[in-house]
C-alpha cells in the first residue's frame, strides 16, 4: 500500500514540476515576442525604445515615417517573394523526382539537400561571398536573391517531400487512362492535390528569407534589408516603428499559417481512404 | 473477325524477369473476358499492356484492328477500373465522372448529359456532390464504373474490381456488373484470382500460370476439358493421377493408372502414342464408389460429411491419392473406412492430359490453332453497341 501511495504522491509533485517547467520554456520562447508588441505601443523618451514609458499609439498611426526603414521593409518584402517563388519551383520539381524516380543519383541529391540545413550559416555566407567575388559579381540584390534560393530549395524540397509521401501515383496513371495529357494531369490531379504541401513550404522560406542575417550580412552588399537595418539602427535609433512593422509580419504570419492549417487539415480528411468493414 | 482487343505474340519483361511470355488472344465485341491466374502470373501485367502503361518489348497490341503498340495511354479509347478505384480524393462524384469528356474537351451540354445518363445508369445520381471519402465501398466501385464507362470505351479493363468489398458485397456487384455489361454491351476484360467470379460472369476465360496463357475457352471448356494439369486443379477440385496409355480408340482411350490397373477414358485431343505417359483429370464429382464390380481398386481412408456431399478420401495400390464426393442423401455403399472400394467413371468425364513436363513447355500454345489468335465463338459476338 505504502509505496504506491508514495508513488502516486511523487507523481502529483513530478506532474506539478513537469507544468512549471514547460510554462517556464513557453515563456523563455514567447517573452521576447511578447516584449516586442508591447514596446510597439510605447512612446519612447528619446531616439531608443528600449525603456517603457507610456502607452501610446503615436508608432501605429505612423508606421512609414522613416523612409530608410520602409525601404529596408520592401527590399526583405521583395527579396522574400522573388527567393521563394523561384525555390517553390525548383524545390518542388525535385521533391517530385526524388518520390517518383528511382535514379541513381538520388542519395547525393538527399545528401545535397540536408546541406545547408546543417552546415554553420557563416560558412555558407562565406563561401558564396568568395564565390561572387570571384565572378566579379556585382553585390546587391540579386545576390541576395540567389544566396536565398540556395538554402531556401532545401527547405521546399523537403517540405514537399514529406507531403507527397503518401501521395497515391496511380490517381496519374487513372488519369491519363481517362484521356488528360501529361500536362492536364499535372493541372488537375497532381498540382491540386499536392498544393497545401506546396503552400506549407512557400511560408516557411518566405519567413526564412526575410528574418535571414548571417548570409544576407555577407552578400548584400551595399543593401539594407529588414534585419540588417535593426542591426545597424540600435546605434544610432531605434523607434517604435521598427516593433510595429515586426508585430505587422507576425501577425501575418499567424493568420497565413492558420488559414494553410485548415486547408490542409481539410484536404488530408480528403484524402483518407474509405476502409472495408471486413478488414 | 470482329475483335476489339487482339494480343498478337506479345511478350514482356522486366529486366531479367519474363513476366508475360507469348500472350496471343483476342476479345469479341460485347464479351465479358476474364483473365484467370494465381498471385504474380501476369494479369496485372496483361491488362496494363492493353491500357498503355506497359509497352510490349515484342509482339502487337491492337485495338479495333489499329496497331496501338506504342500509342500513349490517353490516346487509347480503353479505360480501366482500378483495383483500390483510385478516384480523384478533391472532386466530386460528378467531376469524377466528368472527367474523361472534359479532357477530351467535348462540348459542355454532352458533357453534362453523359455524365446524368451514367450517373442515373449506376444509381448514384443522390450522390453526385459527395466526395468519394464520404462513399461506401460499394457506391466507390459503382463511381469508379461509371469514370470509366462515360467515354464510351472499346474496352472496359477492369483489375479485381471487387477484391477489396466483403463476401456479400462481392456477389451483389458481381450481378450488377454483369448487367451493366450487358446493358452498355462494351467487351470487359475482367481480372481475378478467383475461378468462382470467373466461371460466373465470363463468357470466356484465359487461364494463366507464370505468365503464360494455359488455356483460352468458355467456361464449360475450360472446367470440363481442361488441356493441362494447371488449368484442371486451378479450376475447381480435380483428381490427377499419372497414368499410361494403353491403345487408342475411336473417342476412346485404354489406360493403365493407379499401379497399372485398367481404365478408360476419353481420348485425349493432343496427338498420344500407345505407350506413352499422360495424367488423368477426375473431378471429385464425376467418381462413383462400389463395393465391387469394374474399376480401380483404392482404400477409403477417411470420410467427411460437408451437407450436400460426402467428402471421401481414397489411396490407391501405389499411394495416390484420390477425393470423391458421394452425394450425402444416398449413401450406397455404406460407407467404412479403411475397406476397399472399386472406383468408377464415365469415361467422357475423364480427361487425359499432357504429362506435366510437357504441359509447362511451348507445344501447348494455349489452343491457338493455325497461328492466328484465338477468336471469340460467334455466339459471344453480342450486337447491341452505343
Ligand atoms: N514494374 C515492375 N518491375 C518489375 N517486376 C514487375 C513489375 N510489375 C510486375 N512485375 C512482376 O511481374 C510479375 C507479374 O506481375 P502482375 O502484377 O502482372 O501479377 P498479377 O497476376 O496481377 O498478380 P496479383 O494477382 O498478385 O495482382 C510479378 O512477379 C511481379 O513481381
Ligand atoms: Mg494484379
Amino acid at each position: 500500500m505504502k509505496p504506491a501511495l508514495r508513488g502516486q504522491a511523487g507523481s502529483r509533485w513530478g506532474g506539478r514540476l513537469l507544468e512549471l517547467y514547460a510554462g517556464l520554456v513557453l515563456l523563455y520562447l514567447f517573452l521576447p515576442i511578447l516584449v516586442i508588441v508591447l514596446f510597439s505601443f510605447n512612446r519612447p523618451d528619446g531616439r531608443f525604445n528600449f525603456v517603457w514609458k507610456a502607452f501610446s499609439l503615436a508608432a501605429w498611426q505612423d508606421p512609414l515615417l522613416y523612409p530608410a526603414l520602409v525601404e529596408a521593409m520592401r527590399l526583405s518584402v521583395s527579396v522574400a517573394a522573388v527567393s521563394s517563388a523561384a525555390a517553390l519551383v525548383f524545390g518542388t520539381l525535385i521533391a517530385l523526382a526524388l518520390c517518383r524516380y528511382r535514379f541513381r543519383a538520388a542519395g547525393a541529391v538527399n545528401l545535397f539537400l540536408v546541406l545547408p540545413l546543417t552546415t554553420p550559416e557563416v560558412v555558407l555566407g562565406s563561401s558564396l561571398l568568395s564565390l561572387f567575388l570571384s565572378l566579379d559579381a556585382v553585390m546587391g540584390y540579386w545576390t541576395i536573391v540567389l544566396a536565398h534560393v540556395m538554402f531556401s530549395i532545401s527547405y521546399v524540397a523537403l517540405t514537399v517531400r514529406a507531403r507527397i509521401r503518401g501521395f497515391d501515383w496511380t490517381l496519374e496513371e487513372a488519369a491519363m487512362d481517362l484521356g488528360a495529357t501529361p500536362f492536364q494531369v499535372v493541372r488537375k490531379v497532381t498540382l491540386p492535390l499536392i498544393a497545401p504541401g506546396i503552400a506549407a513550404a512557400g511560408m516557411l522560406s518566405f519567413a526564412l528569407s526575410l528574418d535571414d542575417f548571417i548570409i544576407t550580412l555577407f552578400n548584400a552588399g551595399s543593401r539594407v534589408t529588414f534585419p540588417l537595418y535593426v542591426y545597424g539602427a540600435r546605434r544610432a535609433a531605434f523607434p517604435p516603428q521598427i516593433n510595429v512593422l515586426s508585430t505587422t509580419i507576425l501577425a501575418v504570419s499567424l493568420f497565413v499559417l492558420g488559414v494553410i492549417v485548415l486547408w490542409q487539415q481539410r484536404v488530408h480528411r480528403q484524402n483518407l481512404r474509405w476502409i472495408p468493414e471486413s478488414r | 473477325m470482329d475483335s476489339v482487343v487482339t494480343l498478337e505474340h506479345v511478350r514482356k519483361s522486366f529486366g531479367d524477369f519474363v513476366a508475360v511470355h507469348e500472350a496471343h488472344l483476342s476479345v469479341g465485341r460485347g464479351e465479358f473476358f476474364s483473365l484467370l491466374g494465381p498471385s504474380g502470373c501476369g494479369k496485372t501485367t496483361t491488362l496494363r499492356l492493353i491500357a498503355g502503361f506497359e509497352l510490349p518489348d515484342e509482339g502487337r497490341v491492337l485495338l479495333e484492328g489499329k496497331d496501338v503498340s506504342r500509342v500513349p495511354p490517353y490516346r487509347r479509347n480503353v479505360n480501366t477500373v482500378f483495383q483500390h478505384y483510385a478516384l480523384f480524393p478533391h472532386l466530386t462524384v460528378r467531376d469524377n465522372v466528368a472527367f474523361g469528356p472534359r479532357c477530351r474537351k467535348l462540348p459542355r451540354p454532352e458533357v453534362e448529359r453523359r455524365v446524368q445518363g451514367m450517373l442515373e445508369a449506376v444509381h448514384l445520381v443522390p450522390y453526385a456532390d459527395r466526395k468519394p471519402a464520404q462513399l461506401s465501398g460499394g457506391q466507390q466501385q459503382r463511381v469508379a464504373l461509371a469514370r470509366a464507362l462515360v467515354n464510351y470505351p472499346t474496352a472496359l479493363l477492369l483489375d479485381e474490381p471487387l477484391g477489396a468489398l466483403d463476401a456479400k458485397l462481392r456477389q451483389a456487384m458481381q450481378a450488377e456488373l454483369k448487367r451493366l455489361q450487358r446493358e452498355v454491351g462494351i467487351a470487359f476484360v475482367y481480372v481475378t484470382h478467383d475461378q468462382g467470379e470467373a466461371l460466373t460472369m465470363s463468357d470466356r476465360i484465359a487461364v494463366m500460370n507464370e505468365g503464360r496463357l494455359e488455356q483460352v475457352g468458355s467456361p464449360e471448356e475450360v472446367y470440363h476439358s481442361p488441356t493441362t494439369a494447371f488449368v484442371a486443379g486451378f479450376i475447381g477440385a480435380a483428381n490427377l493421377l499419372p497414368a499410361r496409355v494403353v491403345s487408342l480408340g475411336e473417342g476412346r482411350a485404354a489406360i493403365a493408372v493407379a499401379g497399372d490397373q485398367p481404365a478408360e477414358a476419353a481420348a485425349p485431343t493432343w496427338r498420344a502414342e500407345p505407350g506413352q505417359g499422360a495424367t488423368l483429370m477426375v473431378r471429385p464429382e464425376r467418381l462413383r464408389l462400389a463395393e465391387n464390380g469394374q474399376g480401380v481398386s483404392a482404400r477409403l481412408t477417411a470420410v467427411v460429411f460437408q451437407g450436400a456431399v460426402v467428402r471421401c478420401s481414397l489411396r490407391t495400390p501405389d499411394g495416390s491419392e484420390l477425393v470423391a464426393h458421394v452425394g450425402s442423401d444416398r449413401p450406397s455403399p455404406a460407407l467404412e473406412t479403411g475397406r476397399n472400394y472399386r472406383l468408377q467413371w464415365d469415361p467422357d468425364a475423364a480427361r487425359l492430359l499432357p504429362p506435366p513436363t510437357q504441359g509447362a513447355g511451348a507445344p501447348l500454345d494455349a489452343g491457338v490453332a493455325g497461328g492466328s489468335p484465338v477468336g471469340p465463338p460467334a455466339a459471344a459476338s453480342s450486337t447491341f453497341h452505343p
